[in-house]
């Protein structure tokens, strides 16, 4: 084995793979990754019914109905053999409880049969790494949007910093909400569906608009749109497309305002939109018209990255294990609550 | 009748109060002790959401015993379930990616 090893770490250092879970919310996502390369990202969405969100108890459900085999098809698309990774990441958190640990727990299982490293990985540093990675940003500011988070993110000695956050519930959670009231499906997702109906919206109807300082809220919005949308509709002073276009104009003028101003604090010229609600296209140009305005260029990522996967735990996971990273299994434990800024940073010299 | 009826719900947790914590055994075997290890370690790792619920894991021979307590059987109920279900998982973990699949050394 010694010599084995001599022979071929002579010339170059060995590629180092790794292999990351994801099972925060209701995407289940197992991933490959060598050395920045994806070769592997399967994924299977829980998706409900119109008009109902995912509870806990039934993503975990979901998870543990297909988490084998998509982890299967993650070894196959990769042709990867266990003994060619090196470490086996998983999300650690935040998200939802039961939904982690059924996550977890393979992890672990596999991790320990195959005799590999564990590493336990935090979500959002998860999606700020692979839209780096993708994107080629480098130092950019980071806004990070989903149904479960809603964070403006800029690096500094080696911390993800909070700028600005939602103070109740995230903008994903938002729209997802609002496409229950309107029964709109939620497959692929109902962000989706919202931004197809936006595209169609004519009517700006007016909203209330939640930025406090750096921090931004949803709740009395989307409050305010339930109670609303019903007398709107039937009074023909609005279309579903009108509200679905309405919601998204001034949410994400809230997020692109919190965006520029932490842009403007850090002297950013570059910013990164990651998390599902990043794929939106009406986002990505709201934000492009700010950030030319500032003479700054806008990164995004497509849906293979922007909504949660495996290979964006795995990708953050390789950052860390090559920085010296393990975790023990006593140390495993799932956390719904995992701030951005708890985890230091080792993989970043500026 | 009538005294009890109205007496339900403070009788229910004085008798739950005077019998303290309920307790439970599990028993698995598996086929190796090597499989019981990997099955501890998959499993003991996260806590009981609820800290009333106490589950406390260790390995005898081949035999994953997991010892559960709680106040009372509902929350009893509610997390051996879910140990249930994450044992499963683990011993399908196995079953599929086990063994049989060739190892580093």
């Amino acid at each position: 084995m010694d010599q084995q090893g001599d022979k071929q770490g002579a010339e170059r250092p060995k590629p180092i793979t790794v292999i990351g879970f994801e099972g925060s919310a209701n995407k289940l996502g197992v991933g490959i990754i060598r050395d920045g390369e994806v070769l592997s990202n399967p994924r299977h969405t829980y998706i409900t019914p119109p008009g109902q969100g995912f509870l806990p108890r039934d993503t975990a459900k979901h998870h543990q109905a297909h988490i084998l085999d998509v982890l299967q098809q993650a070894l196959d698309i990769a042709k990867v053999k266990p003994q060619d990774i090196d470490c086996v990441a998983y999300t650690k958190g935040p998200g939802m409880g039961a939904p982690l640990v059924s996550t977890a727990v393979v992890a672990r299982t596999v991790a320990q049969l195959w005799n590999k490293p564990l590493l336990g990985v935090n979500h959002c540093i998860g999606h700020i790494e692979m839209g780096r990675r993708v994107t080629g940003a480098v130092n950019p500011v980071v806004l990070y949007v989903s149904g479960g988070n809603t964070q403006v993110i800029a690096y500094q000695l080696k911390r993800y910093r909070i700028f600005g956050e939602t103070i109740d519930i995230a903008v994903g959670n938002c729209l997802d909400r609002f496409a229950r009231v309107l029964k709109i499906s939620n497959d692929p997702s109902p962000g989706y569906n919202i931004e197809q109906m936006a595209k169609k919206g004519e009517k700006l109807i007016d909203l209330p608009y939640g930025v406090k300082g750096m921090d931004v809220s949803f709740s009395g919005i989307l409050s305010y749109i339930e109670d609303a949308a019903q007398t709107l509709l039937d009074s023909r002073q609005a279309t579903p497309e009108d509200l679905c276009f309405s919601l998204q104009e001034t949410v994400f003028a809230m997020l692109v305002e919190i965006t520029e101003r932490a842009m403007a604090h850090c002297g950013s010229e570059e910013v990164l939109i990651v998390g599902g609600v990043g794929c939106n296209e009406r986002l990505q140009e709201m934000m492009g018209i700010m950030a030319a305005e500032r003479g700054a260029k806008v990164f995004a990522t497509d849906e293979r990255y922007c909504i949660d996967n495996g290979a964006m735990i795995a990708q953050a996971g390789w950052e860390m294990f090559r920085t010296g990273h393990t975790t023990a299994l006593e140390d495993s434990w799932c956390t719904q609550r995992f701030r951005t800024d708890e985890v230091e940073v080792t993989w970043r010299d500026d | 009748m009538d005294e009890s009826k109205m007496a339900t719900s403070s009788a229910k947790q004085t008798v739950e109060e005077k019998s303290g914590l309920l307790s439970m055994e599990l028993r698995v075997p598996f086929p190796s002790q090597q499989l019981a290890l990997v099955a501890y370690g998959s499993l003991f790792p996260d806590p009981e959401p609820k800290k009333e619920i106490v589950k406390k894991l260790r390995v005898e021979g081949t035999e994953l015993v997991v010892l559960f307590t709680a106040p009372q059987a509902r929350l009893l109920r509610v997390a051996f379930h879910s140990f249930l279900d994450h044992l499963d998982m683990t011993i399908q973990t196995m079953e599929k990616f086990g063994p049989a699949e060739p190892q580093t050394d």
